[in-house]
């Protein structure tokens, strides 16, 4: 199969995917009723009308940006560390997030809370994705500034996983402390969902994602040279600071954002960037960027798909779904290749 | 042969010096219990109780002890708990030998949940009460008295709820004579193993598996037996059904029966109660169509907001709305609230007019046992035209903007 028949094939599946989360759900609507509705259609019923554009469209939407968003954080982090199992929350933005949260949550949350930000004109989802960009903004900065004078990934890395392990800490402390109704309230933002953006939080969803994206796309030579080394790359003329810089700048980027708006989602950036790799049989950044934002839009919306029991008004929780789609995924991958890092068998 | 003599005498004496000292430090019962609660030998001359609307428990009387049955502690428990209840000095009756023998009438008294804590107070039991997980929660007056007189010991160190955060030393130096808990069967949880395998004596409360509000309310008879007070538990348990079912006759009368849901979405998941589930019955006896009462499960179903939506787009009523104070706030979790005609009617309420300085709220607390209060002030949401005059308890409308 030729590249570009793989790309055809991976955009089809989105689209059919796509229309699924659409039309599938806790009542199936038709096809033929989806489209008129996308298209402008006034003649089906109001609340039909009202569940694929204000629930069933800014979630597949949101779906879509976020497992793109995911696989390439990965995918960049992966290559920076030359590791195949490195996520992108290693550095802990995640974990930074969960703190911010936590912190609003547990600590603040409760009648008076909601007034005093009910008078600042902050309503409760936009304080905790404020809280949880905020929380991963301050675990990035440390990360960054070491970035900055430290020469070896490695240290970098540890750097990255002590705040997390910090962050993590401090979560479980105020859990000890807090009462039920907010450890609910913690617990249930943890478990990842793509359902609670709204078109007006993808105003910034969006263009944030995209300039992440963007960003990754910009960087996919640099990131090709960081495949055989810092050495390697050095050699090529890549200044290895400022590019390992931007790297880290961008997926925190992407993974800081999906995880303010949508939780923690697990999995899918580890386990999109080797079904790429292994699809395309190519390491090249330049064919992995594009595939990895089609792959990774994929298996998100199939994810979440599954997750919403089609034909029953149950919710499971995303990321029990994903981990079940993903685990598996890497398994098989790393049995099939010595070197998970390289393309093709 | 004389050695080991001697050492055994020795060992028996150091035990006796031992326990000696562990009861003069013991902190003594107040005389107050002491006087309100006699040790007569035989339970039956303190009357009885009869259970009515209960399903989770059996109360019988025997000759010189009382059998409590919990026939299914929680969601799927195997087996139940059986509680042999003896008067103090009254001699212990031959059974199979899986009861759990408690010696009546209960004096140092330790619960675990708020949810307990109006009943005791509502039977007298004030100074029998030694320690609760969390104080600050508490809002029945008189115990939120005692807990801040420091009368009242904290057992838990974090977050009550949870197994691993109870303070053992604590609970074992105030040598308790009966811990009440409720059990969930998820050993995170699940506290009573613990209690067991320290020897500590306890009794699993099942009131929240009840599918009726007086059915849970009725677990007061359960707390009562071990107090050998049956009877004031039957007198004050018979008021409140017989005001609960004269209000359901009079919601019954109305000639509208408007829609109803409760609760919010919390990521992606909307916990919905079934429409077997107290919640349900409460509201059916309010003289209002639950939304989900096609369903016949007990516990609650998680649901997509978008299924919701569906089916709650025309509800009359919203009820119970989390920590949301106004309108502006329910919209500012989720833009998508607003598409609920009760929203745009104005038509929600919610349970937290009565809240502890502590966070605690009282309708978890008082309400609970006195579900034909909370009865009244839901027919009086759903049919005004029947309570006319009558100022909620735990209920109130949201307001457009928070006020304080």
């Amino acid at each position: 199969m030729s590249q570009s028949l793989k790309f055809s094939t991976l955009a089809l599946t989105l689209a059919v995917v796509f229309v699924l989360e659409l039309s599938l759900g806790s009542v199936m609507i038709p096809l033929k009723t989806v489209i008129s509705i996308l298209a402008g259609g006034q003649d089906s019923g109001e609340s039909w009308r009202q569940i694929i554009l204000l629930f069933r469209l800014p979630r597949a939407v949101t779906a879509i940006l976020a497992g793109a968003a995911l696989g390439v954080a990965g995918l960049e982090m992966q290559t920076l560390f030359r590791n195949p199992l490195v996520e992108p929350y290693i550095l802990g933005v995640s974990s930074g997030a969960s703190l911010g949260v936590a912190l609003v949550v547990m600590v603040t949350d409760g009648l008076g809370w909601n007034l005093l930000l009910e008078r600042a004109g902050i309503m409760g989802s936009t304080a905790l994705v404020v809280a949880a960009t905020l929380g991963s903004l301050a675990v990035l900065s440390v990360v960054l500034s070491f970035a900055r004078k430290v020469e070896s990934n490695i240290t970098l890395l540890i750097v990255g996983l002590m705040f997390g392990y910090i962050a993590s800490s401090l979560v479980s402390i105020m859990m000890q402390f807090s009462v039920e109704h907010q450890m609910q309230r913690f617990i249930t933002w943890t478990f990842g969902s793509f359902g609670s953006v709204t078109w007006q939080q993808m105003e910034i969803f969006a263009p944030t994602l995209a300039v992440g994206i963007l960003l990754a796309w910009i960087l996919a030579k640099p990131l090709n040279a960081f495949l055989l080394g810092d050495g390697y790359a050095r050699s090529m003329g890549v200044n290895v600071r400022r590019v390992r810089f931007w790297i880290i700048a961008s997926s925190a980027l992407l993974a800081g954002t999906v995880t303010a708006y949508c939780g923690p989602i697990a999995f899918l950036g580890i386990a999109v960037p080797h079904l790429c790799r292994l699809l395309l049989k190519t390491s090249d950044h330049r064919t992995l960027v594009p595939a990895v934002v089609l792959m990774g839009a994929t298996l998100a919306l199939f994810a979440d798909r599954v997750a919403m029991v089609p034909g029953s008004q149950i919710a499971l929780p995303l990321n029990a779904v994903t981990s079940l789609i993903g685990a598996p995924v890497v398994v098989a991958v790393i049995l099939k290749r010595r070197h998970v890092m390289e393309a093709g068998a | 042969m004389q050695v080991s003599g001697r050492a055994s005498s020795c060992l028996a004496l150091m035990l006796a010096v031992l326990v000696g000292a562990s009861l003069s430090c013991a902190p003594k019962p107040q005389a107050a219990a002491a006087s309100t609660s006699s040790t007569p030998a035989n339970a039956s001359s303190h009357g009885r109780a009869t259970v009515r609307y209960a399903k989770g428990f059996v109360l019988e009387y025997h000759d010189g002890y009382k059998v409590l049955r919990v026939l299914t502690p929680w969601r799927g428990a195997k087996e139940g708990f059986t509680y042999v209840l003896v008067p103090r000095g009254g001699a212990v009756p031959k059974l199979s030998g899986n009861e759990v023998i408690i010696r009546t009438p209960v004096r140092r008294f330790v619960v675990t949940s708020t949810i307990y804590v109006p009943y005791i107070a509502m039977l007298g039991l004030e100074d029998t009460l030694v320690g609760v997980a969390k104080g600050r929660m508490i809002t029945t007056p008189s115990i939120a008295k005692r807990f801040a007189e420091g009368k009242i010991a904290e057992i838990s160190d974090g977050s009550g709820g949870m197994a691993t955060n109870y303070n053992m030393e604590r609970l074992l130096s105030l040598q308790p004579d009966l811990i009440m808990l409720y059990g969930t069967g998820n050993p995170t949880y699940d506290f009573h193993e613990q209690l067991h395998a320290a020897g500590l004596p306890f009794a699993i409360n099942a009131e929240y598996m009840e599918s009726t509000p007086l059915g849970g309310t009725e677990w007061m008879k359960f707390i009562a037996a071990f107090f050998d007070k049956d009877a004031e538990a039957e007198q004050i348990f018979a008021g409140i059904a017989a005001r609960y079912e004269e209000e359901a006759a009079k919601a019954k009368s109305a000639s509208t029966r408007p829609t109803v849901f409760r609760g919010m979405d919390y990521r992606g998941v909307w916990f919905m109660p079934g429409g077997g589930s107290y919640v349900a019955k409460f509201y059916a006896d309010a003289g209002a169509r639950y939304l989900w009462d096609d369903d016949h499960s007990q516990g609650s179903m998680p649901l997509t907001m978008e299924a919701v939506m569906l089916r709650a787009r025309q509800a009359d009523f919203w009820v119970d709305v989390g920590s949301c104070g106004s309108l502006v706030q329910l919209a500012g979790f989720d833009e998508r609230y607003r598409l609920v005609r009760a929203f745009q009617t104005g038509r929600v309420y919610n349970n937290d007019a009565r809240m502890s300085p502590g966070g605690g709220n009282d309708y978890w607390e008082t309400g609970i046992a006195n579900p034909d209060r909370v009865l009244a002030d839901l027919i009086s949401i759903f049919h005004p035209e029947l309570k006319p005059g009558y100022s909620r308890v735990w209920y109130r409308q949201l307001p457009e903007r928070g006020v304080q």
